[in-house]
């Protein structure tokens, strides 16, 4: 049995030093080409480092083809391991399933591997238990989900486009009942803000995650300011090495911290300045890489030494060392800039207050509704797919198709929600339309 | 077997649009048949509507007509106006239909099954369905006669216990005054079967010498090159219908007499359509429409009495004459025939297989309204198919089964056998999840090769067919010729379309929005003998291309599991399975993995586990 291409992360989620994003099927390996660019003929279990296009950038990762039967799953299976970190990972499965691929469902790879001989009998019942497990697990945080506000929002908007559809179906099935210019102006109206709503739900969904894959901080200034100590001081470890000696983080590090229930990750930078050091010069290039991926960048100066590096990120001056002033702190009342000393731990709480509310407080409307969950977001994109060729071809085409159209992207909201059954379309127009011989 | 009057190979009980089909089906293939009809005058009765076809209806007669079934050709040898429904909206939702003389259809279609080889045709009403071991014998008549039989087609229409109702007064009759069956339910709940009750409905006959039709506004037939049958050329237009509306008074009217209405005074329990309200019932359901649309439709060419389509009604006789005279144009009318509602038992059709075969009896097949169905296209839908499987399963063959993808036969039939069907059904094109592929315009295409293999299409059609397919390839062939710019400006300047530099082939010329294949025709002098509906099938082939292949590859892929089949499987021992899942494969007992995945509250989670399990037990 053939089935379609599916790709997964196939790590844990979360943040681990590398990722690995399986695909499988028939059209691993063409997709997989589609990815790199750069002709390969994917000699079996054999590993390349290799530029993977990720069309706003570019990354490097190591790619493995498995040829059918020699693989987990048993058909063609092209491994992609990047860089740790939630946002590269999916980024790259965003782009493979735009390449042809869709998101497994929960144990797909087992189940196939299963299907195709590659577990035996006595295996094959863990996973029927690991689907039900999955399932059941998918199935109570979707319902904790589905009770509040992820069910009123996306139900309000499947109605909407239940009720648009409803009365282009009755004018399709009922021939007494035209279309006239209005209606159908009304209809692409109604479409096109539909769109807007859910375009806006897809760039939130990014604030949304933050609160589900942490605040990424950048802390950057000239060497020998203190961004180590303040990293250390913030995460209470010593994680970072901490020297007098300038120039002696070469390489980004990253620790994290919970504050609020949400995880802060903390990016130490190489000091950015002119150096000569080849080694040196790596870690200020990716120390600027880093402050561009970052949500909130920590510009840290002593006294008597302005930071000098400029961002149009949102950031917080923080001013290190005050312990080396005689006069007591001087505590700005400024969201933008604090006063702190990193090596005795004062004001460092009152930083991590001033990090909450400039990341999540400012920006994330606790009463507001985030898209959290990958595959809903998936759901969601297709969704507005189909939403977008509506409204393309409204004008040039038959109803037919536009409501075919419609019709694909009230599925895919359905998957959200759950009703896809045809019969509550039919229900609409039965309760809307006045009908019969 | 002991006692029998006469061995047949099949019996086919009602001849009705689904008994017509389904014995026409099983003497052309050979078997030797009894037609038992409760009465010979209401053979293929149009007991409501005067006509065949509408939306999704007009594709399942086409369909009926493309296997070598009766309903197209016999609707042809009857017609009084042809129309093309919806031809603004697009390909998916265009349909054929007819207004045709119900005399003429009936005297028609009796003729066809009196000249039929291999069928007898009996009037008598059959009391007791006749089983050995799980398996159809015969049957036996109220009369106490038996025929024993292989297999048995149940095609009772709307006359199964059977009442009508108006206002006050009941009776127990089927339409039309004709018997009703009083005996055989009892047979089919001994059989176990579930016993449910429907109802519908049907608008009065009026006088058309007392209408006053300046106030309607005339609906002619179209101008169209076609016929309902493939096997036919253009039909003549002979009659028109007419369009008109309901007033405030009238409805006023039935408002202040609602409570001698049957449907709120509790006196109907069956179950009505909600697609098909009476006007009672639209009223109060739609109390902001100020008036309703209402068409007046012929009956036969040789009477004066007319249908009118939008006004059934089960009010007493004494509100339906003045609520008649309400009706602009109806000042003066004369009713000739009340309307009514009317109840009837059915079977809940989720007890058959795909093949309409039930579950538990073998050689038992189901047709038409007693299925739960309404209308006369999906009634032939299901006898033709009713038909075909009794053969089959009397010859030993594997059943014939159309996909959803197929045709909307597959899709009335799958909606029938898996979901709960709670009103009687009525197709219509939001059912079909690919109604780009099953259209009007390729019925023969989809499914004449099909009917040939089965034995049912004769060798006429077969050659109408073959020319069809070769008529195609060559007008194809001929799109595929270049031609410059300076060949095309006249017609895209006229078109308002603009030229590419290099030129185009017709093909391409016919992608842009503005020419279809018949300025084509015109203006390179092309296609002179090929037939219109050649030609629309290839311009609707050509210009939805994109939207067709794309459906093509979502039916390649789902094709992948729909096929998988599922064994008789006791769902709840699969612990894997969430238990609504469990409890609903249970009940639809699906066929097929297609059919499973269809179920509401099946989800693909669970979908995965049975095909864990399915190829633990080595079935896949």
């Amino acid at each position: 049995m053939e089935f379609e291409t599916i790709v997964a992360l196939a790590t844990p989620a979360g943040n681990n030093g590398v990722a690995v994003i399986r695909i499988s099927g028939p059209k691993a390996k063409t997709i997989a080409q589609k990815l790199i660019k750069e002709k390969l003929n994917f000699e079996p279990r054999k590993m390349y480092l290799k530029k993977i296009d990720l069309k706003s950038f570019t990354d490097n990762a190591l790619i493995v083809f498995f040829a059918k039967p020699f693989s987990f799953t048993g058909e063609d299976v092209v491994e992609v391991q990047a860089h740790g970190g939630y946002f590269l990972a999916q980024t790259i499965i965003d782009c493979i399933i735009s390449l042809g691929a869709r998101l497994a469902t929960p144990g797909e790879f087992s189940k196939r591997a299963f299907l195709n001989g590659k577990i035996s009998l006595d295996e094959a019942e863990g996973i029927v238990d690991m689907i039900n497990a999955e399932t059941q697990m998918q199935a109570k945080a979707s319902s904790e989900l589905l009770q509040g506000k992820l069910k009123d929002n996306i139900q309000a908007k499947q109605t909407v486009l239940t009720d648009i559809l409803a009365e282009v179906e009755a004018r399709l099935d009922y021939p007494e009942y035209e279309f006239s210019n209005l209606e159908t102006a009304n209809f692409l109206e109604k479409i096109k803000h539909l769109e807007g709503e859910l375009n806006a739900l897809i760039l939130d969904s990014q604030k949304g995650l933050i609160i589900k894959n942490g605040v990424k901080i950048a802390i950057v200034g000239a060497p020998n300011v203190g961004k180590s100590s303040l990293l250390n001081a913030l995460t209470k470890s010593e994680k970072a090495i901490v020297t007098d000696i300038a120039g002696t983080t070469r390489d980004v590090i990253e620790a994290e911290y919970l504050f609020n229930g949400i995880v802060f990750r903390l990016f130490d930078t190489a000091g950015i300045h002119n150096s000569t050091d080849k080694v040196e010069k790596i870690g200020i290039s990716r120390a600027i890489k880093t402050i561009d991926e970052s949500d909130l960048v920590l510009r840290l100066s002593e006294p008597n030494s302005p930071c000098k590096v400029k961002t149009t990120k949102p950031h917080i001056d923080v001013l290190n060392k005050i312990d080396l002033t005689k006069g007591k702190a001087i505590k700005t009342k400024s969201t933008d800039a604090i006063s702190i000393s990193a090596k005795t731990g004062e004001n460092v709480e009152d930083l991590k207050q001033l990090i909450f509310d400039k990341t999540i407080k400012s920006n994330i409307d606790q009463n507001k509704f985030y898209l959290t969950n990958t595959r809903h977001i998936e759901c969601i994109k297709s969704t507005l797919a189909h939403l977008k060729k509506a409204i393309k071809i409204f004008n040039s085409t038959t109803m037919d198709i536009i409501s075919a159209e419609l019709k694909a992207a009230w599925s895919d909201l359905g998957e959200v929600t759950g009703t896809t059954a045809n019969e509550a379309i039919i229900d609409k127009i039965f309760s809307k339309f006045c009908l019969g011989k | 077997m002991k006692g029998e009057v006469e061995h047949f190979d099949a019996v086919v009980i009602g001849s009705g649009h689904a008994g017509s089909e389904a014995c026409l089906a099983l003497s052309r293939l050979g078997k030797k048949t009894l037609l038992t009809t409760l009465n010979l005058d209401s053979i293929a009765f149009l007991a409501c509507n005067p006509s065949i076809g509408g939306t999704a209806k007009g594709q399942l007669a086409g369909e009926v007509d493309a296997l070598g079934g009766e309903m197209g050709i016999n609707a042809d040898k009857s017609m009084l106006q042809l129309r093309m429904l919806n031809s603004g909206k697009g390909p998916a939702v265009q349909s054929l239909r007819a207004q045709v003389d119900k005399v003429v259809y009936h005297n028609e279609m009796k003729r066809t099954l009196e000249r039929q080889k291999n069928l007898d045709i009996l009037q008598c009403e059959v009391a007791e369905i006749l089983t050995e071991k799980g398996r159809v014998v015969g049957v036996k008549t109220a009369m106490g006669e038996i025929f024993g039989c292989e297999a048995v087609v149940v095609a009772t229409g709307v006359y199964l216990n059977s009442k009508i109702i108006i206002g006050d007064y009941t009776k127990f009759t089927g339409p039309n005054g004709y018997e009703p069956s009083t005996r055989l339910t009892k047979s089919l709940m001994d059989l176990g079967f579930e016993i449910r009750r429907f109802k519908t409905g049907t608008p009065a006959r009026v006088d058309g010498k007392s209408i006053d039709y300046t106030k309607f506004e005339v609906q002619p037939g179209d101008e169209l090159n076609l016929s309902f049958s493939a096997l036919n050329k253009k039909v003549k237009n002979t009659r028109e219908c007419y369009l008109g509306y309901t007033s405030e008074a009238m409805h006023n009217l039935i408002r202040e007499n609602i409570s001698r209405a049957p449907l709120y005074s509790g006196k109907i329990n069956g179950i009505g359509p909600r697609y098909c309200p009476s006007i009672e019932d639209k009223i109060m359901r739609f109390a902001d429409k100020d008036r309703h649309q209402l068409f007046l439709e012929p009956e036969s060419a040789g009477t004066d009495e007319v249908y009118v389509q939008g006004i059934s009604s089960s009010m007493p006789s004494d509100i339906q004459r003045k609520m008649y005279r309400l009706i602009p144009g109806f000042e003066q009318v004369k009713i000739m025939r009340f309307a009514y509602a009317i109840e009837y038992d059915c079977i809940n059709a989720l007890e058959l297989k795909n093949n309409l075969e039930s579950k538990r009896i073998s050689g038992l097949f189901f047709a038409g309204q007693i299925n739960g169905t309404s209308g006369y296209e999906e009634a032939a839908a299901q006898g033709i198919m009713a038909g075909i499987n009794a053969e089959r399963y009397i010859d030993k063959m594997p059943p014939f089964v159309l996909g959803r993808d197929q045709a909307y036969i597959g899709v009335l039939i799958d909606d029938l056998t898996t979901k709960d069907i709670i009103e009687p059904y009525r197709m219509m094109t939001s059912r079909a999840e690919h109604r780009l592929i099953l259209r009007q315009d390729n019925c023969d295409i989809r499914l004449t090769e099909l009917g040939h293999e089965i034995g049912l299409v004769d060798s006429k059609r077969y050659k109408i067919f073959k020319k069809k397919l070769a008529q195609i390839s060559e007008v194809n062939a001929t799109l595929q010729t270049m031609k410059n710019p300076k060949q095309l400006k006249p017609l895209f300047d006229e078109k308002g379309e603009r030229i590419s530099q290099n030129g185009l082939t017709l093909r391409d010329a016919i992608k842009r929005n503005n020419i279809t294949i018949f300025d084509i025709k015109k203006h390179f002098n092309l296609f002179e003998n090929v037939p219109d509906n050649v030609l629309e099938y290839v311009n609707t082939e050509i210009k939805y291309e994109g939207y067709i292949k794309q459906e093509n590859e979502q039916i390649a892929r789902a094709r992948q599991s729909e096929n998988i089949s599922l064994p008789d499987i006791d769902y709840s021992q699969i612990s894997g399975l969430r238990i609504e899942a469990r409890q609903k494969l249970n009940k639809f007992k699906p066929a097929t993995l297609g059919q499973a995945k269809r179920i509401d509250g099946v989800s693909p989670s669970d979908i995965n586990v049975l095909l864990v399990y399915l190829k633990m037990k080595g079935t896949i």
